[in-house]
């Protein structure tokens, strides 16, 4: 079963999120408290994940 | 460095609320978390000589609008700035390179005979007053005497794929970003290949499409290596010395990067409209911009060249002008 899922990052300062290589949340650059997100089809199952922040 | 410490994870799943994933799922196993744990250390750039601050940025000409006429531009993408304060604009979209007073009054155009410039993206002018001029779309190097008179062109054998980048250091040799190529080329001022400075790879002096070098006093190349969202340090050799990290961008619209006599270093962040400035350890200095149309704000802050006595210009690529600025 493949579903819609959204991936948010709030960060001071940048963020990115990764889910099985793909860049779902681009908060990149120098700032305060900012929200973006991103959305992501997934299959049941394991995916990995990264979470780069600065 | 000076960022910020938050970071928050949310999602939403199918049928589910936005809610925030509890900060534990974001810990290794069997880390506690009673405490933070300490931030990972950067390995410390050493100093190369003592950086002034940056005590304020003052506008001083902006000028140009969307045409084909003198002094006006399409997507201006590189900018150089020569001792006397010249300045000089890779008028992309154009397919010429154009010059001008820093208060922004023309002096001169110029094309290539023979194969036009197709698409100049970046600009360099060396100490001897050569400059050269880097076309993506030909992916060769242009070289011409101080008078912008053509005279030769090379690069053609390196086989480079969509370079955005040319840098100039004390010597004379030329450091090219070849942004597809994944590589950095450090070439003479007559074409031969030098060395590959880096080359493609995420690791320690490697680089994932970069899109400009530039080179201080001190020999230290400085690298806008983008699709690893970092800054490297490389000392003249190409030996790693560090790195910080930078925002992402696309490689057209790229961040691009110069060092003033002061080792003050200026880096454009297109995706955020700014100019950043940093010594040679990362610390950022100050910053300037914005987007809009207003003057000393843009709309995707490209080239950067800095020039003497705090000389910076700055091309604003969709609203097709270049502005100059004194950085005190």
């Amino acid at each position: 079963m493949v579903k819609y899922y959204a991936f948010g990052t709030n960060s001071d300062d940048g963020s990115y999120l990764f889910i099985d290589g793909q860049m779902i949340v681009d908060n990149g650059g120098h700032h305060g408290d900012v929200y973006r997100e991103g959305m992501i089809q997934l299959a049941e199952g394991f995916h990995d994940i990264i979470l780069r922040y600065f | 460095m000076d960022g910020g410490r938050k970071i928050e994870l949310w999602w939403t799943p199918p049928g589910g609320a936005h809610e925030l994933v509890p900060a534990h799922y974001l810990r290794p196993p069997g880390v506690s978390l009673e405490e933070l744990p300490a931030l990972p250390t950067a390995p410390v750039i050493p100093a190369a000589g003592a950086v002034p601050p940056v005590a304020g940025v003052e506008l001083i000409a902006s000028w140009g609008g969307e045409g084909s006429a003198p002094g006006q531009f399409r997507t201006p993408r590189g900018a150089a700035v020569d001792a006397q304060g010249r300045v000089y604009v890779a008028d992309a979209g154009n397919g010429r390179v154009q010059v001008f007073s820093a208060q922004g009054d023309f002096i001169g155009a110029w094309t290539q005979a023979g194969e036009p410039l197709r698409e100049p993206f970046d600009i360099a002018v060396a100490p001897d007053g050569r400059v050269y001029v880097l076309d993506a779309t030909r992916q060769v190097i242009a070289r011409y005497s101080p008078e912008g008179m053509f005279e030769k062109e090379f690069g053609g054998e390196l086989a480079m794929y969509g370079p955005r980048g040319i840098g100039v250091d004390l010597a004379g040799s030329i450091y090219v970003a070849d942004t597809g190529g994944s590589r950095v080329l450090k070439l003479s001022p007559e074409g031969e290949l030098l060395a590959v400075v880096a080359g493609f790879g995420a690791g320690p002096g490697q680089v994932n499409q970069p899109t400009d070098a530039a080179v201080d006093s001190f020999g230290r190349i400085y690298i806008a290596d983008v699709l690893n969202m970092r800054l490297q340090v490389l000392d003249s050799a190409g030996g790693y010395l560090g790195e910080w990290p930078i925002s992402g961008a696309n490689t057209t619209d790229s961040p691009h990067l110069a060092v003033d006599a002061f080792g003050r270093l200026f880096l454009t962040d297109p995706e955020a409209h700014i100019v950043l400035v940093y010594d040679g350890q990362g610390n950022r200095l100050g910053q300037w911009g914005g987007e809009g149309t207003a003057p000393g704000q843009f709309r995707k802050a490209v080239g950067v060249a800095a020039g003497p006595d705090g000389l910076v210009a700055v091309t604003d690529v969709y609203n097709h002008r270049v502005q100059t600025f004194q950085v005190r």
